[in-house]
């Protein structure tokens, strides 16, 4: 209670909250801030700008977009959280196995984490996707690919440092097993600095959501999401400004709010850390 | 001396963020060749932009752990 009462006293924190908790707010109320349906196409009405009926103006097809940049966020959410959980629960399995286990399995998973980490990422994604085809499965399998080696490094230096403290040794000596070490002891320990490092990368995965669907390599194109509505808006740029503002102004309110909104947790949780 | 290495990766993921640069400025470019690629389904194009562009990362990498290691004797011994 306290850690939230002194996030709320620094101004980028609750900026950052604000902003995120709008997100939030518009992709779960999506249906109901907007009647119109974010994929029904209306050629009378293409290009219009900005009213009262269209509150963003309409796409090339005539589609609202501000219902589509509402469902965008959806979507946009859904991969970024999805991804983050399950990168985050595989990267602390793996983490703690290669911290506690045998040497010669810390080194082969090392080895196994550097491999996966000398990708350039969109590199990665684009070879992916022109394996399996463009979908939005293979863009979270690609953020999990990506996040895991990260977490698990983290998770193995920490178990490392834990492992020969006195507590482990204290329960080693009465008879704990492995699994209850690594799940009592070691892991409530390690938890911690990892979940506000999560918190800070939602905004890269939302922002490689967001380029993959730009590429056309994400979602299929009647689902809205914010990169194909950039995309739609990019090559009318010109003529018809508000369709790429509406795609790319939602990213870059998300990206700042969770970007400001983890910083200023990891300043308040570890003061330590301040200043990176 | 920690920015040196981070310059290294920060460099590397630049060139997969150039994919971008590339298609919306419409400069002929190994993003540019990549994409074209994908959406032609021209597989060996694609396998052959990606080794070279992970090699050209990870040598970036190596040489920004030799400048550190130039410049720190204390990270040297590790090596």
């Amino acid at each position: 209670m306290r850690s939230v009462r002194r996030l709320l006293r620094e101004p980028l924190g609750v900026f950052g909250l604000s902003l995120v908790i709008l997100v939030i707010f518009g992709a779960v109320f999506a249906d109901f801030l907007s009647s119109w349906d974010p994929t029904r196409i209306n050629p009378r009405v293409r290009f219009e700008g900005p009213s009262g009926e269209h509150l963003l103006g309409t796409d090339q097809l005539g589609r609202d977009l501000f219902a589509r940049v509402l469902h965008g966020g959806r979507i946009a959410l859904y991969v970024a959280l999805v991804s983050t959980a399950v990168s985050l629960a595989i990267g602390i399995v793996l983490g703690l196995i290669a911290g506690y286990g045998p040497r010669w399995l810390d080194n082969l998973m090392i080895l196994l984490f550097d491999a996966m980490k000398s990708f350039p990422t969109v590199m990665l994604a684009l070879a992916l996707v022109t394996i399996v085809g463009p979908s939005l499965t293979a863009v979270m399998v690609v953020v999990v690919l990506v996040n895991v080696p990260g977490y698990a490094r983290i998770v193995r230096t920490q178990t490392i440092a834990i492992k020969t403290s006195e507590f482990v040794t204290a329960a080693q000596s009465m008879g704990a097993s492995t699994t209850r070490i690594l799940r009592v002891h070691i892991m409530p320990n390690v938890i911690g600095p990892l979940v506000i490092l999560a918190s800070m990368d939602i905004p890269v995965v939302i922002a490689i959501e967001a380029g993959m669907s730009f590429l056309g390599l994400g979602v299929r194109p009647p689902t809205p999401s914010w990169g194909s509505i950039l995309n739609d808006g990019f090559s009318q740029i010109r003529e018809t400004p508000w369709i790429a503002i509406a795609g790319g102004l939602p990213i870059i309110i998300t990206t700042l709010g969770f970007t400001f909104l983890g910083e200023t947790l990891r300043d308040v949780f570890d003061p330590r850390l301040k200043g990176r | 001396m920690p920015t040196i290495t981070l310059l290294g990766v920060g460099i590397g993921q630049m060139l997969s963020s150039a994919v971008f640069a590339e298609i919306v400025f419409a400069r002929p470019g190994v993003g540019k060749l990549v994409y074209d690629a994908i959406l032609t389904r021209n597989f060996p194009v694609v396998t052959g932009a990606v080794l070279v562009t992970t090699v050209i990362f990870v040598l970036l990498n190596l040489i920004a752990d030799l400048i550190v290691g130039a410049l720190d004797p204390r990270v040297r011994s590790s090596f």
